[in-house]
């Protein structure tokens, strides 16, 4: 079954992941090479061409010039018409707990799906941006009643984007809410404990506002229309940032949602620094705060910080550190994550992430937990 | 044919000292003699030996942050035998000396570590179910190591700590419980990527594996050149 995994892997995907870290080559805004200007989604033409001349490896290009491997980039190049721009996209997990101990390997597809973005007109003023695929039944579902209520086969984003004006664009449909650092790692405190992960997604509408030195963007949404009515997060969220220096941004985002049983709210405050030529800081922290209708109400907070540095073209190391707190009271435990690893683009249309994560709790009482260890590997190739 | 290749190199060789005329007519009255300018002409394309880059200085600098790790620590209650899991919080301090190479991609690192924190634990069998907080522990040791530049603001190091702990465990009067490792010697390898912030400030990350202790401990340091 791993080879499976593997040989999908191989066959299908399409970079689409969101990467902030690319502020150390100078790219801050996330619209210059997604469709959707929030990051994550599928890569538009000057995304694809850029990730193959100027962020992947050359080592497997041969003797192709950086504007021959730009003009490859695309699915299919030259044979669809310039309206379409389909993708197909696949990640694939590998992941070991307690690795040179007793833990196993465990291979999970992430994510297999094909995507379209629709051009109505030549200036790509209004798109429409679809994705289908599989998902797999999340960990804490497998074995439950709930796992067969769990659709497997889902769409993550459907969207309308509209060009209101040179600064101004709007988006409608079901996407990513807006909130902090869009980053890749969808396991990071910083998104799966902020109800920010792979399919978190939401029906909703962004007002997005670009300036040269700031960016505004607001989400007002009406939960997954896909889910029960009384589960669908209700709610709205903003994002604003600001370029305090070049490949330097300061951000600050809120959001609040409820639904029948909690209500939720997020505030964090973040900033993306590139570093040299290829590197990047990272850092985003924030309080959490959960309100259920019966029952006490929490308060945390949440830490996620990354340095990446630039080896050679195509290849990055990285080093990471995050903490989580759901509650701010005496007994509840501090999660600490520290990792490092690896982040490469050995080649056009290729991507791999290999990460050493080690996880530990902080807590007042003399009891200490044992520590965690997880090797994730993740390979993405594209067509 | 061959005629009018002759006129054409007849033209050419009549039109060089004609352009030269020319421009001596436009040169202006202070510039130097042509003869003089030939020289100073043959002097550029020897293309004198650019003046040796001056070494970079060696540097002294201090850094300063906190560290956690955790590790097993074998206890004992009179006949009974078992293991903790134990967890150290700490502060670790450096003053390390750094020695670049000719090429200044290379820095040799010396550093002279100390630290001080607290350990706590809990014995993990039911024979010994002891448990201790807040124990006052102190480090020593010696650094050395290489250090690599990546970009003019980023480096990353490869080095190797020779460190020496002691533990002042504070028992309850009466206890026979006997945790080990009053004191320790641990050997390690260390990875560390160091980022300049500003001209004398700089980030120091570093996990660092003790082969000794079977610890693996983070640290985050906020590194200072004094020199």
């Amino acid at each position: 079954m791993p080879f499976f995994y593997l040989i999908l892997a191989l066959l299908v995907p399409k970079l689409a992941w969101a990467y902030p870290e690319f502020i150390g080559y100078k790219y801050s805004a996330c619209l210059t090479c997604h469709y959707n200007g929030q990051g994550n989604g599928a890569l538009n033409d000057y995304g694809r061409a850029l990730w193959a001349a100027e962020i992947s490896s050359r080592k497997l290009a041969g003797s192709k010039t950086d504007e021959q491997l730009g003009e490859q980039s695309g699915f299919l190049p030259g044979r669809l018409p310039k309206w379409l721009k389909p993708g197909i996209k696949a990640r694939n997990l590998a992941y070991r707990p307690n690795p040179g101990g007793e833990g196993e390997w465990r291979f999970i597809l992430m994510q297999a799906e094909i995507n379209a973005a629709i051009l109505f007109d030549q200036d790509q003023k209004n798109i429409f941006v679809i994705s289908y695929g599989h998902a797999p039944i999340p960990n804490r579902l497998v074995g439950q009643p709930a796992a067969a209520d769990t659709k497997e086969w889902i769409s993550r984003e459907h969207y309308f984007r509209h060009q209101w004006s040179e600064k101004m664009w709007i988006y409608a449909g079901m996407m990513d809410k807006v909130y902090g650092l869009r980053i890749s790692n969808h396991t990071a405190y910083s998104r799966a404990r902020l109800g920010l992960a792979q399919n978190d997604q939401t029906h909703g509408l962004v007002l997005h506002y670009i300036d040269p030195k700031w960016e505004w963007t607001n989400h007002l949404f009406a939960g997954n229309m896909f889910q029960d009515g009384d589960v669908r997060q209700m709610g709205a969220s903003t994002m604003f940032e600001y370029e305090i220096a070049e490949a330097w941004r300061l951000g600050v985002s809120g959001l609040f949602s409820q639904n029948k049983y909690v209500s939720n709210r997020r505030f964090g405050v973040h900033s993306k620094t590139g570093l040299g030529y290829g590197s990047s800081l990272l850092f985003e922290t924030g309080i959490v705060s959960d309100k259920p209708k019966s029952g006490d109400a929490r308060m945390g907070y949440y830490v996620f910080s990354e340095a990446q540095q630039r080896v050679v073209r195509g290849y990055h190391a990285f080093v990471s550190g995050q903490m989580f707190k759901d509650d701010m009271v005496s007994g509840r435990p501090d999660l600490l994550k520290t990792s490092f690893g690896m982040l490469a683009f050995p080649g056009l249309r290729s991507e791999l992430r290999v990460e050493l994560e080690n996880t530990r709790q902080l807590n007042t009482s003399a009891n200490v937990t044992k520590e965690g260890w997880g090797l994730l590997a993740q390979i993405h190739l594209s067509l | 044919m061959r005629l009018i290749q002759k006129i054409l190199l007849l033209c050419f060789i009549f039109s060089g000292p004609a352009f030269a005329q020319k421009t001596a007519k436009r040169r202006p009255a202070n510039a130097a003699a042509p003869a003089a300018s030939a020289s100073a002409a043959a002097t550029a394309t020897t293309k004198p030996a650019r003046p040796a880059r001056p070494p970079a200085p060696n540097q002294l600098q201090m850094r300063i942050g906190p560290s956690i790790w955790q590790e097993n620590i074998k206890v004992s209650n009179g006949t009974s035998k078992g293991n903790m899991e134990t967890q150290s919080q700490g502060l670790l301090g450096s003053f390390a000396y750094l020695i670049p190479s000719s090429n200044r991609a290379w820095l040799q690192h010396y550093s002279a570590d100390f630290g001080f924190g607290a350990i706590k634990g809990k014995g993990r069998s039911a024979a010994v179910p002891d448990e201790l907080k807040g124990q006052l522990w102190l480090v020593g040791g010696f650094t050395p190591g290489l250090i690599y530049r990546t970009s003019p603001i980023s480096a990353v190091g490869l080095l190797m700590p020779f460190s020496y702990r002691m533990i002042k465990y504070e028992l309850k009067g009466g206890s026979s419980f006997n945790p080990d490792n009053d004191s320790s010697f641990s050997v390690g390898a260390t990875g560390a990527y160091i980022n300049q912030m500003s001209k004398n400030n700089y980030l120091y990350l570093s996990v660092t594996y003790h082969v000794l202790w079977a610890a693996t401990a983070w640290n985050i340091s906020w590194q200072y050149k004094l020199f």
